[in-house]
């Protein structure tokens, strides 16, 4: 089923543009479904959230579609191509980049050389052994920390960063392998109020300006409601809600969830 | 004040011109003793050099490399004993065939994940030091395998053969730079990093391991190659585990996170076996102790240690 609650003539034209199908994708751990059926569409240029209370599944969803984690059953298509089943640096390759929820860098690395790596990659250079790395892709990794504000840490080491730096290095580096879509695992998840503001404020203009398309997961409500512009709710593993900000608010289901009771808003 | 301070790889360089002047001129500024000396030193910091590829660089430990050492030993001094081919014919083959065994080793330990790695490689390394000592007609077991009179006359002064080691050594040793400082080199940082990072920038990680597992194998074998023309004979022991250990201390000692630290590691370990040598037959004793202190007060090793003090421009976070 898919989830995109929009009208069938619009459906058929967003169906055609949409880069990211999950369909019904389920996934146990033993006794526990992390993933119970799980189906929904992305498109192009969509910046959709999901969000659920703890243990939801959101992670263990992000885990299989970026290849982490295999299904026990379901199909998930990347621009109409099959990519269950595929380890995860060919998923990465096809334009899947992914953030986690616990930034993952590099620690003795700067910043500069961190995102040099993640160029490499990109353009295959990564095997080469003989050609001088100092200064190669210099002015795409200086671009690119222009882009994401981190410009005046290019030489520090990434364990010296603030933690709201380095979710943005983290971000950074799915963006350089020359994703199309990123899959962010809580953004904004132990940043200030100030970092939260600038790394929201990065998302969308990575969206609205780059054409990038994106889906993250977070707890901050306030973060969801201000730049979503789809919601997949999920609790227990199953997707119990996919609708625009303003349905998601009066879903009652959703309000049962969270709140644990019913309210007139 | 800060923008007149040298960089760090200035510093190097210039520690690296001196050292290569010291190397050079030590045929006519030293005895035979000393420079019988030097010749161990150059093969000992090499090997450990050449390892830190995969240690330093990767974050792996490897307990094979001994069998790599021994497999270029065992080729060189076979194919001296069983062949009539030229000279540089037959040292050609020794790093290539430990390249090979660091290939099946790797191919088959890489895929069991870090926590084995160390355990399989020890197995395999034993595994080859064992056929060695049973596979007594062709490796001539516990007395080892001679290599007579091959060496050319050129070698045979302890002054020719000290120039065509430190000849070798230096080419391989700026080989192994070339690597360090390319795009490889930087991705096997990232690996010993955040080796899972890697794979979700589309990076092979286990391809990239195993190259590397490869090219620290293949001058592994070299540097055996080396100490057997030195040695005249290839001995059981070059491919002992405890052959493995000896790259792992002088990385220890020197510092995994400097290039030249494995190599100054090498030069303390075996200057150290010389001087206490004098005063007790227990020197591995002491060494035990200084690698044991240097561990838990040095940890960046003693070049480490001492980079860290230097006047130079630093990142933040160093």
């Amino acid at each position: 089923m898919d989830w995109s609650g929009r009208s069938n003539s619009s459906q058929k034209k967003r169906d055609e543009q949409s880069i990211l199908q999950i369909i019904g994708l389920c996934k146990s751990f033993g006794e526990v479904q992390a993933a119970d059926e799980v189906g929904f569409t992305i498109h192009a240029g969509d910046l959709t959230a999901i969000i659920g209370p703890n243990g939801a599944g959101k992670t263990t969803l992000f885990n299989l579609i970026t290849g982490y984690l295999q299904p026990n059953s379901g199909r998930v298509l990347f621009e109409g191509m099959e990519i269950t089943g595929l380890p995860v640096r060919d998923i990465c390759r096809r334009g899947i980049g992914r953030s986690f929820q616990v930034a993952e860098v590099f620690p003795r690395l700067s910043v500069f050389d961190s995102l040099q790596v993640a160029l490499l990659s990109k353009h295959k250079r990564h095997l080469n052994l003989f050609a001088g790395v100092k200064d190669l892709f210099r002015e795409e990794v200086l671009s690119l920390l222009e882009m994401m504000g981190l410009s005046q840490n290019a030489h520090n080491l990434c364990a010296a960063l603030a933690r709201g730096d380095q979710k943005k290095l983290d971000i950074t580096m799915a963006l350089a392998i020359g994703s199309r879509i990123l899959i962010l695992d809580e953004p904004v998840a132990g940043s200030s109020p100030e970092e939260t503001l600038q790394i929201t404020s990065l998302l969308s203009k990575l969206v609205n300006q780059f054409g990038m398309t994106i889906v993250f997961s977070e707890h901050d409500l306030d973060v969801v409601f201000g730049i979503a512009t789809t919601i997949i709710v999920m609790h227990e593993g199953r997707i119990i809600a996919c609708d625009t900000p303003q349905e998601i608010r009066k879903n009652r289901k959703v309000q049962k969830v969270y709140l644990g009771e019913f309210t007139d808003a | 004040m800060h923008t007149l301070l040298p960089t760090r790889s200035h510093l190097g360089l210039l520690v690296g011109v001196a050292m290569l002047i010291l190397l050079t001129t030590l045929p006519f500024i030293s005895n035979e003793m000393w420079l019988t000396i030097g010749i161990r030193l150059l093969i000992a910091a090499f090997f450990a050099t050449g390892y830190n590829l995969c240690f330093g660089y990767m974050g792996t430990l490897s307990l094979a490399h001994g069998a790599f050492f021994g497999v270029g030993a065992y080729t060189v001094a076979f194919l001296c004993a069983k062949t009539s081919w030229p000279f540089f014919v037959v040292l050609a083959p020794a790093p290539v065939a430990a390249a090979g065994f660091a290939l099946i080793v790797g191919y088959f330990s890489f895929r069991l994940g870090s926590l084995f790695f160390a355990l399989l490689t020890l197995a395999f390394g034993q595994l080859f030091w064992i056929l060695i000592w049973k596979a007594y007609n062709i490796t001539g077991g516990e007395y080892g395998l001679l290599i007579g009179e091959y060496i050319p006359d050129a070698l045979k002064s302890s002054t020719g053969l000290y120039y065509f080691v430190l000849t070798a050594v230096i080419i391989s040793i700026f080989i192994i730079r070339k690597i360090v400082d390319s795009p490889f080199g930087r991705t096997l940082l990232a690996i010993r990093e955040n080796e899972e990072r890697v794979e979700f920038l589309g990076v092979n990680v286990k391809r990239c391991q195993l190259i590397a597992f490869v090219i620290s194998g293949f001058f592994s074998g070299l540097a055996g190659a080396l100490l057997t023309i030195f040695s005249l004979a290839a001995f059981p022991d070059y491919a002992h585990w405890i052959k493995s250990v000896e790259p792992v201390m002088a990385c220890l000692l020197g510092g995994i996170h400097v290039f030249v630290g494995p190599a100054i590691g090498a030069a303390i370990m075996l200057l150290l076996e010389h001087l206490v040598l004098n005063v007790t037959v227990h020197w591995q004793l002491v060494l035990g102790g200084i690698v044991l202190l240097v561990i838990f007060f040095l940890p960046d090793g003693v070049v480490g240690f001492l980079a860290e003090r230097l006047p130079v421009k630093k990142k933040l976070g160093q």
